[in-house]
């Protein structure tokens, strides 16, 4: 690359000429590269955006043996988060790519079994690696886990790091920069005044604060000043780092507690308890389909009446987009389908079941729907067959059902036959009988106490983000000097390059310069002011306090 | 009222061709400067230090009709918005304007058929593929135009417009009919909110891909002069648009789909992919103040970041799940 090689004005002479023979904007990372504008030694201070860059792992030296420093130290890394953030990126990647299941089915050794046969058809011979590396469940794989432990724990790290030494900079700003700093820090600016350097110091003073700046008086030099805008710009990125944190607590939250269910409601038919021992009842008293000429649908409509002990507390039309939301619960319309009443006595005459069973299944041939009650107690229970949607080869009458009466355990069928709602079947000593047909709708039940979390980390991550990058903080350095019977002023300033902070530089440098400029004066003094985007010499060019005055 | 699929006939490919002539117009600005430029004395108070190459490179800048981003000498100019192109090069100071015309009356074309279909259709371009590739398009040339106006880097549309015309082209291809809206896409104002930071998200994130790729190739395609330094921070100021817009998009999402399926994170392919984007971006951002991060990699990252966008995009085709729709 051959990019423009300029030697910066702010590179003392010391510095070995052949400096940045490297792309700019790459500044290369042996020591050469370290011209910092005026520095007296380290830096140790926040320096705005631009941070400690160099100093990550290298300044601070642990002392030998302390390995939770050590650990601390790798954890506040820019570097280690950087690629952490990155090794979540490619992680998640495959979580799209890859064909995910859920947890439960790992649970279940036949589930586990059949949905791994199914991948080795797509995957082929991958399927026992991506197995092994819990790829078809990424989110839930220990390596996520692990990973989104580390960003965490670096997001502390980073942050409690960064936080005394940001602290420090915005209460005890460098107000006493060496000489050399306004020869060398990337902006600089110059203005000749007419004023002895009191006045023109008097003034300026009350230019800055004029301009919302706050200024603090070099205590060391009279004619000297520190000046900031947005300071406290820097807490914005911390701010950001915890609700990220936040965050994170949120899905922890979500994961391990509250309600999660999907519960079938027959349209008409009894409430049903929800949540745990939350005391509240739903029932459906209503359901409609909308669907176009073409058969797209356009609308589902649910009807909900929820209950806590017998008396209505809520009711709505609960659609797609319109959940019920009563008492920290959710309601929200998940399904629908079919389901058959059935009545079933034993041989006391006492009813054994009296229900809705939602017909849940598909039979094989896709010709009928198909659900399952258990009859409590007898090992026995009773599968209806309805016909599907559409299909007219089930062999079942419209309007009619067949039934069957199986052994659970064997899996033997005792009796299958076709009956007619309303007509009880009889089987040995038991009756069954197929009611009627009923709309269900499916409902699923949300209580999710993480979400609120959720909410208030993003508004404040959000927030948070806007302000660190619309208030970056502005520090310049000022000092007057006698010159003749007037005064020079010199500004400086020293921050990552970037045309916007120039031009605020310049802009303020021009505002100075207008000051002095008095309507006698029929050239008035233009701000000598020289800055460019140039090779970064070094990010965390702060000024540091002269050793002496 | 017109009828928005007649619309869809003329206006996109009027839109098409418009951005490939602006296209070409700017690839012969700029690669038409010459080193005859004006160079600029840059004074400092150790003393003049300048090199010719500097000043060629902060020409290139200002060859733009731009005001240099960097180098500046004396008072801070009155930003003037308005093209100064120097003279002796009034005839690519013209071409630029009407490369720049071209762009932005594409842009209003698109902004007239999105209107259109809008008000049609009584919900925002969200339903299928074919309204956000629009949209998509009418994102990246605003963004375009704005980084034009505000920075004057004309240098991105290299890599910008083309993006810019394949998407068009896709959008051509595809059904541009108007179904009604499934349930779950019925809730307008969310849906809005989401596909809008959406498709300012991805329109910022295309300039900084832009400026990436030309940071990149900048050291072999000599011709084309756009100073590096300019570049990544054109590439660094997008993205920093790009990633709270992408923030805010993606928080839309998950209250979208908290009121639509009761949870608001449930790893669906389609929001998974976008959380890779967005932890790219961060990276990026990351990338800057992590040492050794800057530059090439950090521009890489860019690169790969709009990558993902498509990814996320296109991913219907890849994957099926909640989003199958747009
Ligand atoms: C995914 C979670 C994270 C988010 C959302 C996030 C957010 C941000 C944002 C928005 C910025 C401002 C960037 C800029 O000014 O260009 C930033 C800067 C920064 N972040 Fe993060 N960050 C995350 C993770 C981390 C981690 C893991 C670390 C520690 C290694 C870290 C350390 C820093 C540092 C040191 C800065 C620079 C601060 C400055 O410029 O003053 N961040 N972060």
């Amino acid at each position: 690359m051959t990019a423009p090689i300029r030697l910066d004005d702010a590179t003392p002479a010391s510095t070995p000429a052949n400096i940045p023979a490297v792309p700019p904007a790459v500044p290369p990372a042996g020591p050469a590269a370290s011209p910092a504008a005026g520095l007296v030694g380290p830096a140790n201070a926040e320096g705005g955006p631009g941070g400690h860059g160099a100093h990550d792992i290298e300044a601070a030296d642990a002392p030998p043996g302390e390995f939770f420093r050590r650990i601390y130290q790798v954890f506040y890394s820019k570097t280690v988060g950087l690629i952490t953030i990155l090794a979540l990126a490619v992680l998640i990647l495959i979580g799209a790519l890859v064909v995910q299941t859920d947890a439960s089915t790992y649970d279940d050794a036949t589930a586990k079994a059949e949905f791994l046969a199914e991948m080795r058809a797509k995957y082929g011979g991958w399927t026992t690696l991506l197995n092994a590396l819990g790829l078809f469940h990424v989110f839930s794989s220990i390596g996520f886990l692990v990973l989104v432990g580390l960003l965490a724990a670096s997001i502390v790290a980073c942050t409690t790091h960064r936080l005394p030494r940001l602290w420090e900079g915005f209460r005890h700003p460098k107000t006493h920069p060496s000489d050399q700093f306004f020869d060398r820090a990337r902006y600089q600016a110059q203005v000749t005044a007419t004023e002895p350097p009191s006045v023109a110091t008097a003034d300026v003073t009350n230019l800055l604060s004029r301009l919302h700046y706050r200024v603090v008086p070099d205590g060391a030099n009279q004619q000297s000043l520190y000046a900031d805008r947005f300071a406290w710009g820097g807490f914005g990125t911390v701010v950001a780092h915890l609700s990220f944190l936040v965050i994170l607590a949120a899905f922890v939250i979500s994961a391990s507690t509250g309600v999660d269910e999907v519960r079938s409601l027959p349209v008409g038919g009894a409430a049903v308890a929800v949540g745990h021992d939350s005391g509240l009842e739903i029932a459906a008293t209503n359901f409609e389909a909308t669907y176009s000429d073409a058969g797209q649908p356009l609308d589902y409509v649910s009807h909900l009446v929820v209950t806590r002990d017998g008396v209505t507390v809520a009711e709505q039309d609960v659609r797609v987009n319109e959940p019920l939301r009563y008492g920290g619960y959710k309601f929200h319309q998940n399904s629908y389908g079919l389901a058959a009443d059935i009545k079933v006595t034993g041989p006391d005459g006492a009813a054994l079941v009296d229900q809705s069973v939602p017909l849940q299944w598909t039979t094989t041939d896709g010709t009928a729907i198909v659900g399952t009650v258990e009859l409590p107690g007898t090992g026995l229970a009773v599968d209806v067959f309805l016909p599907a949607s559409g299909s007219t080869d089930s062999g079942i009458e419209p309007g009619n059902a067949v039934l069957r009466l199986v052994q659970t355990e064997t899996g033997e069928t005792l009796q299958m036959s076709q009956v007619q709602p309303g007509q009880p079947l009889a089987v040995g000593d038991y009756s069954l009988t197929f009611v009627r047909e009923r709309q269900i709708t499916g409902v699923l039940v949300r209580r999710d106490p993480g979400a609120l979390w959720m909410w208030l980390g993003s508004i404040l991550l959000v927030a948070a983000m806007c302000v660190t990058f619309a208030c970056r903080p502005r520090r310049y350095w000022l000092r007057i000097t006698p010159a003749g019977t007037g005064a020079t002023v010199r500004m400086a300033s020293s921050d990552k390059a970037d045309s916007a902070y120039q031009r605020h530089f310049n802009q303020l440098a021009a505002q100075i310069s207008q000051l002095f400029a008095g309507p006698d004066t029929d050239s008035g003094p233009a701000p000598k002011s020289t800055s460019a985007l140039e090779p970064e010499p070094e990010p965390d060019s702060e000024p540091q306090e002269a050793t002496h005055a | 009222m017109p009828d928005p699929l007649e619309l869809a006939e003329y206006v996109l490919p009027a839109a098409l061709i418009l951005i490939a002539i602006a296209l070409v117009a700017n690839i012969v600005i700029l690669s038409a400067r010459r080193a005859t430029a004006p160079g600029k004395v840059k004074v400092g108070p150790a003393g003049a230090v300048t090199t010719a190459e500097a000043a060629n490179s902060d020409a290139a800048l200002a060859a733009d009709g731009a005001e240099p981003a960097a180098g500046v000498e004396g008072p801070p100019r009155a930003p003037s918005g308005t093209k100064t192109a120097s003279r002796g090069r009034r005839a690519s100071g013209g071409l630029a304007a009407y490369a720049t015309g071209f762009v932005l009356i594409a842009f209003v074309l698109i902004t007239v058929y999105l209107g259109v279909r809008m008000a049609a259709t009584g919900h925002g371009p969200f339903a299928n593929q074919h309204e956000f590739a629009v949209s998509f398009v009418w994102g990246i040339l605003l963004a375009y135009l704005v980084v034009e106006w505000k920075l004057k880097l004309r240098a991105v549309s290299v890599a910008v417009l083309p993006v810019a015309a394949c998407l068009t082209l896709y959008a051509m291809r595809l059904d541009a009919g108007v179904d009604p809206l499934v349930p779950a896409l019925q809730n307008n104002l969310l849906l809005t909110l989401h596909v809008g930071f959406a498709i300012l998200a991805y329109g910022a994130a295309c300039v900084s891909f832009g400026a990436a790729v030309l940071y990149l190739v900048q050291p072999r395609w000599r011709r084309l002069k756009a100073r590096p330094e300019t570049l990544d921070e054109v590439g660094y100021k997008a993205a920093v648009v790009t990633f709270p817009l992408l923030t805010i998009m993606i928080v839309l999402g998950a209250l979208w789909a908290d009121t639509a399926w009761g949870s608001y994170w449930s790893w669906d392919p389609k929001e998974t992919a976008a959380l890779v984007t967005w932890l790219i971006y961060g990276a990026f951002l990351h990338a800057r103040v992590a040492r050794g991060w800057r530059g090439k990699r950090a521009a890489w990252l860019l690169v790969i970041g709009f990558a993902a966008i498509l990814f996320a995009y296109f991913g219907n085709h890849f994957f099926g799940g909640l989003h199958s729709y747009a």
